[in-house]
């Protein structure tokens, strides 16, 4: 039997971290050399073994193309998305398209669901977890960004199932910090949480009223974040050396991956120092000759490089106000969290929008793990500790005649919640009616995010019209849809079949958590973990 | 005699429905259906503030008018006597060793708090008078969303509590959306006050009616919800979705005649299009050499809409295709008309030349054919049928 702590995973798109709450006291677990995150990285061998973290992050350089990183900015999303393309032009490795419109990567001529890769790196969070404490453990709380899809949260819980972990909840990232920030302080107030990580941007405003965290709103942007910044170096340095040597750098995998890894590097080192140096000696060879690569950046033209970034998440701050109803000055406190929060540009205009100088008892790396693993504790406690009201950040529809989209669930509704809508056949004895779901704010359904198709069946025969089937929509503390039908007439339960969009079916789940129970085993027998209590 | 008001105390009618009141008495008593201060009150009628005390004092000594010196909190566990259908429930329970392990309080409480989210009261739902402050809206949300949060029951098993719990959580926050800003909140407050003035000037038996016995069935407010989409699905042109939508809220909420008066209007609507299946299902039935079904749908057709020559056009051939001799004349009259009305259509000419044959007509079936091919110059029939007969 595994033990009743419940670990607090943050699912990070460049690293991740995991906390636990022991004798009432939340911790970071560390990992062998002190690490306290973890990055999101996993590289695989010609004979499809894998590197997961630290160690596939060091052979990155000359594995390019077997090296996958930033999965989370894929999870959940359909093929056809525009950030799934932005994606695939940006990143060394192969994405094509899978059985359910997914994104898959090939590594080796083999296809991978973006969920197996989150697996895999679930799965050693959890023997790091394991090995920290001496026990078996299998309950986690794992932590998304407040602005996921439904389709993003459920392939993140599948994920977690992968990996083989009973999944306890699905809570966002921004709630999370806030509930390390205020557990246990006895506080009212209305804080804003300023989440800005490495793939993703979230804000969330709340009010603490003591035990009770409630999410008046939130906002974001799941595709803004750290590596974005790193883009825009990289690709300011790669117009440089085009100039100047006339080679595109884009054209040698090899050396973008270096290029990149500098790029990070240098944005790092320029939130504590005004100048630094991207030195590259042998970058790549021109006509037979090597080519060095010499650059100095400074503080100034970095954030000339990525200010609109930085503006773009000051915008989104001052919705998520609006949709709070409230004004700058009724937030008592502001957190900032996720690594790039450390730019002195974004501690600047985040400082400068809200008028107040941002919290400093936060830790912007850990944070999100911590609140998760306190999360967890309550959940599995005989008298919950915290009361989490959290909301949907985006309004759930069903696609109507002429394809526009009717809101069912509002964004912004505290969840759980469900909403009934009455739906009816257009031709005598119809049988089945086939409704589309969306999720997102444009008033055409093809403009929003495909959740899935679901289709009413047995529908007894009678004209068209004369069926009245009930479906509820309901959002569960997860975020995640559920879908029940019931015919109004007999007051039965109506079938329904969903053909969700990116989901992997249930075969696929299955034999993918059997593998991966496989490969458990031995580890097991490898680093030899000493049986439960 | 000695009744003192203070601007804040909170006066709230008798239950029972006073004898005689004049006109004005009445208008007032209609205004305390529910909790309300005492300067509220006095906003909302149209007397001096004198002819107001006046008026208040005579029927506070005709019918007792309770006062309460805060604002009430109704806990609804304390209160009043349970339903039928609740004491059934809970009896019930009795069988289910999974409920028998929630305390019956809570059960209870669930249950009545369930039945009285029929009443679509906001205020009722988060236990707060019309008047409540935003601290104390406040307040009682958050409580009432702690007693009901899922979260507090996660490793438990709640049986069929389960669902009623979820439910009672979406009512709080839906509740809490509706009247946490003081203007939302005024405005449910007048829409309550004019619900029962309404209710207090329908004779009582009127208001009794069956009930249902599922507590989890919120008639009102589903009827209201069925009824806008409706109206959605109106805006859009599906009518027959529509009109689905009106008598399904007028059934489920009787009282409301605005959900039949919306059925009413769409009506027309409705009956064109069912016109237009029943014109497809005939060309069907057509198609497939039914000729009986075809002049039944097509009849059908006519009813629903008499404006619809092409419904007549239909029934007139399958008239002729079923070779009735009997009705011939009918079909005659509908094509007439028809020929008239649709002055591009080419079959009705054609087939009043077919009714002209059958009666021996010749001359008048060539010009039918003649304005037929006028109107169609394609129409191989009519040229043939003219060939034949001009080669006679
Ligand atoms: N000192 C620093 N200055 C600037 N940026 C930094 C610094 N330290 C880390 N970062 C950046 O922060 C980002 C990582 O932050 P974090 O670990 O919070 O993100 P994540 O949790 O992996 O991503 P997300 O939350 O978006 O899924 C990276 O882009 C990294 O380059
Ligand atoms: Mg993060």
């Amino acid at each position: 039997m595994a033990s009743e702590y419940v670990l607090g995973i943050d699912l990070g798109t460049t690293y991740s971290c995991v906390a636990v709450v022991e004798a009432g006291n939340a911790r970071v677990l560390e990992q062998k050399g002190g690490y306290r995150t973890l990055p999101s990285v996993v590289a695989f061998n010609p004979d499809g073994s894998s590197m997961i973290g630290h160690i596939a992050k060091r052979q990155a350089v000359t594995n390019a193309e077997n090296t996958i990183y930033a999965a989370k900015r894929l999870i959940g999303r359909v093929f056809e998305a525009p950030e799934v393309a932005r994606a695939s032009q940006l990143v060394p490795y192969k994405i094509v398209q899978g059985p359910n419109r997914d994104p898959r990567v090939r590594v080796f001529g083999k296809n991978h669901p973006i969920q197996e890769i989150s697996a895999l790196i679930l799965r050693q969070i959890k023997a790091i977890a394991e090995e920290a404490l001496h026990c078996r453990l299998d309950k986690a709380v794992i932590t998304v960004p407040a602005y996921f899809s439904d389709g993003q949260r459920q392939a993140t819980r599948d994920a977690g199932e992968i990996a083989g972990l009973d999944v306890l909840r699905i809570i966002n990232e921004p709630t999370a910090a806030s509930l390390a920030f205020g557990y246990n302080k006895r506080l009212n107030k209305k804080i804003a949480v300023y989440d800005l990580g490495g793939g993703t941007f979230d804000i969330s405003v709340l009010d603490i009223s003591t035990d009770t965290f409630e999410v008046l709103s939130t906002a974001g942007n799941t595709f803004l974040g750290g590596e974005d910044f790193d883009i825009r170096i990289l690709e300011f340095i790669i117009k440089s050396f085009q100039t100047e040597h006339g080679f595109d750098l884009k054209e040698d995998k090899m050396a973008l991956q270096r290029l990149k890894d500098a790029s990070e590097a240098a944005k790092c080192q320029l939130s504590g120092s005004l100048e630094t140096e991207i030195n590259l000696p042998f970058i790549t060879t021109i006509a037979g000759e090597s080519k060095h690569l010499k650059y100095s950046l400074h503080r100034a033209e970095l954030e000339k490089l990525t200010e609109d970034l930085v503006d773009q998440s000051i915008k989104i701050c001052q919705s998520a106000l609006d949709m709070a109803a409230l004004k700058i000055s009724d937030i008592d406190d502001v957190l900032l969290v996720g690594g790039m929060t450390r730019m002195p540009l974004v501690q600047q205009r985040v400082q400068e929008f809200f008028g107040r100088i941002p919290a400093k008892n936060v830790h912007p790396d850990e944070a999100v793990a911590v609140g998760a693993a306190l999360m967890g504790a309550s959940l599995v406690e005989e008298e919950a500790a915290i009361l989490l009201l959290d909301v949907t950040p985006l309004s759930l529809g069903v696609r109507t005649a002429g394809g526009y989209t009717s809101i069912i669930v509002p964004k912004n509704s505290t969840i759980p919640t469900s909403a009934n809508h009455v739906f009816t056949t257009v031709t005598d004895n119809q049988q089945s009616v086939k409704i589309q779901v969306v999720q997102g704010e444009a008033k055409l359904a093809s403009e929003n995010q495909p959740l899935g198709e679901f289709t009413l069946t047995d529908i007894p025969e009678a004209a068209a019209g004369v069926p009245q089937i009930e479906v509820t929509f309901s959002i569960d503390s997860n975020g995640i849809l559920e879908v029940s039908a019931k015919d109004l007439h007999s007051q039965r339960e109506q079938s329904i079949v969903v053909s969700a969009a990116s989901y992997l079916s249930d075969e696929e789940m299955h034999s993918l958590s059997s593998q991966n129970e496989s490969q458990a085993l031995q580890d097991d027998l490898l680093t030899g973990l000493k049986p439960v209590k | 005699m000695g009744i003192k008001f203070k601007p804040d105390s909170v006066l709230r009618a008798s239950v029972q429905i006073p004898a005689a009141l004049n006109q004005e008495e009445a208008y007032l008593w209609s205004r305390l259906g529910s909790p309300i201060q005492f300067k509220d009150l006095q906003s909302l009628c149209p007397w001096p503030e004198e002819k107001f005390l006046e008026i208040l004092k005579s029927l506070h000594n005709k019918s007792g008018l309770g006062q309460l010196e805060k604002p009430t909190a109704t806990a609804p566990s304390k209160s009043i006597s349970v339903s039928a259908e609740v004491r059934e429930l809970l009896q019930g329970d009795k069988f289910d060793p999974v409920a028998k392990e929630i305390d019956e309080k809570f059960r209870r409480e669930c249950l009545i708090r369930l039945e009285k989210s029929g009443n679509d009261n906001p205020f009722e739902n988060l236990d707060l008078s019309v008047s409540a402050s935003d601290e104390a809206v406040r307040r009682s949300y958050l409580e009432l969303s702690k007693r009901f949060h899922p979260d507090r029951f996660f490793r438990k098993n709640l049986g069929p509590y389960r669902k009623r719990v979820n439910q009672l959580f979406t009512i709080v926050q839906k509740s809490y959306e509706r009247i946490k800003n003081p203007h939302d909140r005024e405005a449910e407050a007048r829409k309550l006050r004019l619900k029962d003035r309404v209710e207090a000037t329908t004779p009582k038996a009127a208001k009794s009616k069956p009930r249902r016995m599922d507590p989890e069935i919120e008639r009102i407010g589903k009827a209201e919800m069925i009824y806008k989409q409706g109206l959605e699905a109106e805006a859009q042109s599906r009518f027959v979705e529509a009109a689905n939508h009106f008598q399904m809220a007028s059934q489920l909420n009787p009282e409301k005649n605005l959900y039949e008066k919306a059925l009413q209007k769409i009506r027309p609507e409705l009956e064109r299009y069912k016109a237009s299946e029943f014109i497809k299902s005939a060309k069907k039935a057509l198609e497939l050499g039914l000729a009986d079904d075809a002049l039944l749908a097509s009849e059908q057709a006519m009813k629903m809409d008499p404006q619809n020559f092409e419904a007549a056009v239909l029934a007139a051939k399958s008239i002729l295709k079923c070779g009735m001799k009997e009705r011939i004349q009918d079909a005659f009259e509908m094509l007439r008309r028809a020929k008239v009305n649709l002055p591009k259509n080419a079959e009705a000419c054609f087939l009043l030349g077919q009714v002209y044959q059958v009666k021996r007509e010749e001359d008048k079936a060539i010009l039918e054919y003649e304005e037929a091919l006028r109107r169609d110059p394609q129409m191989s029939l009519a040229k043939n049928y003219l060939i034949k007969l001009r080669g006679e």
